[in-house]
């Protein structure tokens, strides 16, 4: 079967003979969408896919994970501001820790994380004093941080990378974009 | 301007103005945002006023002018609001350089791919019916609404924008264009029948022409915003006056947000922070 699904939005649009029904992972509520109003499901967000699966279990769980990976990774986002009070930061460590320990989410959090170098330094201390208890959130700070001089290096390789060596329209701005949301 | 309309000039200078454009090709003046120009024309403007007529004589018949007209008033003071995943919201607001984009210009900057399916194809045909010439890759897209809410089903924030941010670049149509283009088949020569957009300050016209069928003598106030965005048992089933916004809307533009309390942690955590960052913006955040 056919599905619409979006990580940012939380939710997958089943393909059905008429239009979609639409479920929403936090509340699980269902509605029928028309083909004519799906549009409006997903505006502003760019993470849509069109996914082929057989069933609705695996629908919701490959939208599951990418919800999880969506928000791991702004939370990561959050530990890197230099404008959160350290306090603050306890809390973002322990909720990236439950979504860390989700089978697949670091592996597509790092997929994201690690293709552009930190754009500021950070208080890597207060930081990493604030994850004490999210081992898992610690982890991959620091496997981050270890990893800034290589990753900075791949990075400047690819932007040196001709425009017109990619057979598609804008692949770098979109390779980006998806790493790149909030930073 | 419907097209076959004649030509719009320009005022200062006589050139004959393109669909499309912002500005004068002869002098270069700002000539104002397509989509509102083409609800300006008195061709437009004329064929919603008949509607409106017709729209008061049903309500008299009904026993109902006074509740149309009150609900007309009303609705000329409704306000855009942008139903949307809190994501989306959080992109806008932690992003201070970062602004809400059309679906197309996401497409054009490589940020979504256009989905392979027959809704996003169809697409640029259904939205190029209400603004051709390209001017619907410009056009964001909003619910008129008159509690700061809008269709549920489509995003747990309602954003309701600030007038003086999208006033002068807004104009409002009927309802789904892909549902009008299927109410009302338009022929492959041919264009959008006029009365059915309004600028925004005719916004309360185009509520009364539309909506008089579902006034009913004793309505008050209290009625008029499940009139105005009516939230249907199912996605499906939802019915609003669409807001068509011309360019990007950034974070500024913000003026009152309400949000379905996340039940999830990862959401309560980032909410905490996108609330705080609106407030410093001055919004209004209301959690229900």
């Amino acid at each position: 079967m056919q599905v619409l699904a979006s990580g940012q939005a939380g939710l997958f649009a089943i393909q059905t003979g008429t239009g979609f029904t639409v479920e929403y992972l936090d509340s699980g509520k269902r509605t029928s969408a028309d083909a004519r109003d799906i549009r409006y499901h997903f505006a502003g967000c760019t993470d849509v896919t069109t996914l082929t699966v057989k069933n609705e279990v695996e629908a919701r769980s490959l939208t599951e994970l990418a919800w999880s990976a969506d928000r791991a990774v702004r939370l990561f986002i959050i530990l890197l501001d230099p404008n959160e009070p350290p306090a603050d930061l306890v809390e973002v460590g322990e909720a990236l820790d439950e979504l860390l320990a989700l089978p697949g989410v670091e592996e597509r959090v790092e997929y994201q994380l690690f293709s552009a170098p930190l754009p500021q330094p950070i208080e890597v201390k207060a930081v990493l004093g604030s994850l004490a208890g999210a081992h898992l959130s610690t982890a991959l700070l620091t496997r981050f941080l270890n990893l800034q001089s290589i990753i900075g290096r791949v990075r400047v390789a690819f932007d040196t990378i001709e425009d017109a060596l990619f057979d598609e329209a804008s692949p770098r701005e979109r390779f980006f974009r998806a790493g790149d949301r909030s930073w | 301007m419907a097209i076959g309309t004649g030509p719009l000039l320009c005022d200062k200078c006589g050139t004959e103005i393109a669909y499309s454009s912002r500005e004068c090709a002869g002098c270069g003046r700002d000539i104002g945002f397509p989509n509102v120009r083409a609800a300006d024309q008195p061709v437009e403007i004329a064929a919603l006023q008949d509607r409106v007529r017709y729209a008061q004589r049903r309500a008299a018949e009904r026993n109902c002018a006074n509740e149309l007209e009150t609900f007309g008033t009303a609705a000329s003071e409704s306000k855009a609001v942008i139903a949307r995943p809190m994501s989306v919201l959080d992109s806008m607001v932690s992003n201070k350089q970062s602004a809400m984009q059309t679906y197309h210009k996401m497409v054009r900057i490589g940020a979504r791919l256009p989905e392979n399916n027959a809704w996003d194809a169809n697409r640029d045909r259904i939205e190029g019916t209400v603004h051709p010439f390209g001017v619907y890759e410009h056009i964001q897209y909003a619910a008129l609404s008159l509690d700061g809410r809008g269709v549920h089903w489509y995003g747990n924030c309602s954003v309701t924008l600030k007038e003086g941010m999208i006033a002068d670049r807004a104009s409002v149509f009927e309802e789904n264009p892909f549902i009008f283009c299927d109410k009302h088949p338009i022929p492959s020569t041919g264009s959008l029948p006029p009365g059915f957009r309004a600028t925004w300050p005719r916004r309360g016209e185009l509520a009364m022409a539309k909506l008089h069928p579902r006034i009913q003598p004793g309505m008050t106030g209290l009625d008029f915003p499940a009139i105005l965005v009516e939230q249907g048992a199912s996605s499906a089933q939802s019915d609003f006056i669409e807001v068509n916004i011309y360019g990007a809307i950034i974070a500024k533009a913000i003026e009152h947000v309400i949000l379905e309390k996340p039940t999830r942690r990862a959401d309560r955590v980032i909410w905490k922070r996108i609330q705080r960052d609106l407030e410093s913006l001055g919004v209004h955040v209301e959690e229900v």
